[in-house]
């Protein structure tokens, strides 16, 4: 067993998007000794990640002001288990905290359709993912579809890069997505909208992708009102899902697939805190609310916190509306045949996995939700399509080398210590 | 600009590109073959899906979307 270089801190931070800095930089002012992990190669986390490795100005300013109050912020490592109160264990490293704060952020809802396995099918958060990691998009035909309000931003960024688009086509209907702009003008948001004055009226409401054809990739996609046309991407989700995994491995309380959190965003476990996505899908905004919360909260202040409360209840709020407006119609539930492939890990399909009668005899009869990814793609899809609640989570939360597990067991956290 | 090999070919990089990103420029789709045979590429492009899964410098099952190109660096992808 190798015995690692363990780190000691006050705040344990795990996720370096807005939520998790904001609360890093909040602790760190109120002279606590921060660490931040995040898996990514850059901070920034999903919605401002960095392009060909650059973060976003407004990042990296935060990033800098981190450096100087002594802020670790380390990048590219995972944490894979809490085994005990104040200990984590990351991929590279074992950390002894006070407090935790999970800032674990979101991920898209993938629902199956035929051909939603082919290679060139992506989300539409992924595809601009690959584009700001230097994947070279001019002249491609791509389609844009699934719904939620992501798919906006993400049709106008691939345009600007150059790529033909197609859509975005939205599930939902005119009357909906008339009041999804009336939210995001009446928010104060106008600017926004005239950001997306010329991808805006190329919204196609009510319509959705029925099948994505092609052999070994992608060659054309067939909508919902019949119409087929050839692309090379895909872009297409339906939504985003919270990352709850550390949440519901350490047993914090759950409404629905979000955490529990007080005002002071604290879980129902001790001296963990949670932020942004995970406790409500709300956006940047409410994450660095949330963030600034807890930062200072766990960092042991709980002066003046008043304005940034208020802000994080008028933006749950916000999510909450949104949420109701991109309901996911029960056509778009019903597009699986049953031979689409639902867990792309262990290669379940559709058909196998409607004969179970619950999640649990699912995954014992055809090992669904049991490969690499741990069910984060096909759990939240199975939710939807059958109803089934979540499952367990076990430790490692994700695949790590034998190495690591127990890689920690001697370095039990003395907190008196810290 | 610096060069990676992508299933034998030299394929030019920009800095701060990653290994799923370059491997898509290269015209290649299939980066991992999938349990019962199929082809598969990335989806999420933030590491969640494990679909982008290739050999990189003799490591196998790295996520590609996770790494950035280096100088030099042997990729080896199923398609």
């Amino acid at each position: 067993m190798s015995v690692d270089q363990q780190t000691k801190c006050d705040v344990l931070v795990v996720g370096a998007g807005h939520a998790g800095l904001a609360a890093a930089l909040a602790a760190a002012k109120q002279g606590a000794r921060v660490t931040v992990v995040d898996d990514n190669p850059a901070p920034g986390g999903q919605i401002s990640r960095a392009k060909l490795g650059k973060p976003e100005r407004s990042i990296q300013d935060v990033a800098n002001q981190l450096v100087n109050f002594g802020v670790e912020i380390r990048l590219g490592d995972t944490v894979v288990d809490l085994p005990a109160q104040g200990q984590a264990i990351t991929a590279k490293s074992c950390i002894v905290y006070r407090s935790l704060i999970l800032a674990t952020g979101s991920r898209e809802l993938f629902l199956p359709f035929p051909g939603c396995s082919l290679p060139g099918v992506m989300g539409a958060g992924g595809l601009q993912a690959l584009v700001k990691s230097g994947l070279e998009i001019a002249k491609k035909q791509i389609v844009v579809a699934g719904s939620g309000p992501l798919l906006l931003p993400v049709a106008h960024f691939l345009a600007q890069c150059g790529a033909q688009v197609h859509g975005p086509y939205e599930q939902i209907g005119y009357k909906r997505l008339s009041r999804f702009a009336l939210t995001v003008a009446l928010k104060g948001q106008v600017g926004e909208l005239i950001k997306y004055s010329r991808t805006f009226p190329k919204y196609k409401p009510k319509t959705w992708v029925a099948q994505a054809r092609g052999t070994t990739k992608l060659h054309s996609v067939e909508l919902s009102n019949g119409k087929v046309i050839d692309c090379d991407y895909l872009a297409s989700s339906y939504g985003l899902v919270p990352n709850n995994e550390l949440a519901r491995l350490l047993g914090c309380e759950l409404r629905g697939a979000f955490v529990q959190v007080d005002e002071f965003q604290r879980t129902s476990v001790a001296n963990v805190f949670c932020v942004g996505e995970p406790t409500g899908i709300g956006g940047y905004e409410k994450g660095r609310a949330e963030g600034a919360i807890a930062g200072k909260v766990a960092a042991g202040s709980k002066a003046d916190l008043r304005p940034l409360v208020k802000s994080v209840t008028s933006h749950q709020l916000f999510a909450t509306g949104m949420e109701r407006t991109f309901e996911i119609r029960a056509e778009v539930l019903a597009l699986a045949q049953d031979d689409t492939i639902v867990c792309r890990c262990e290669d379940v399909t559709y058909g196998r996995l409607k004969q179970q009668p619950t999640l649990r005899d699912a995954k014992l009869q055809t090992r669904c939700g049991m490969g690499p990814c741990q069910g984060r793609v096909c759990g939240p899809a199975m939710q939807m399509c059958f109803g089934w609640p979540l499952d367990t989570v076990r430790p490692p939360i994700v695949p790590v080398a034998l190495s690591r597990l127990g890689a920690c067991a001697s370095q039990q956290p003395d907190v008196t210590e810290i | 600009m610096p060069k990676l090999l992508i299933n034998g070919q030299p394929c030019e990089f920009k800095e701060g590109t990653t290994v799923a990103a370059a491997i898509l420029n290269a015209g290649i789709t299939h980066f991992r073959t999938s349990a019962a045979g199929q082809p598969r590429g990335p989806i999420c492009g933030m590491g969640i899906c494990y679909e982008c899964r290739v050999t990189i410098d003799e490591v196998p099952h790295l996520r590609a979307c996770m790494f950035l190109c280096a100088d030099g660096m042997i990729v080896k992808a199923d398609g």
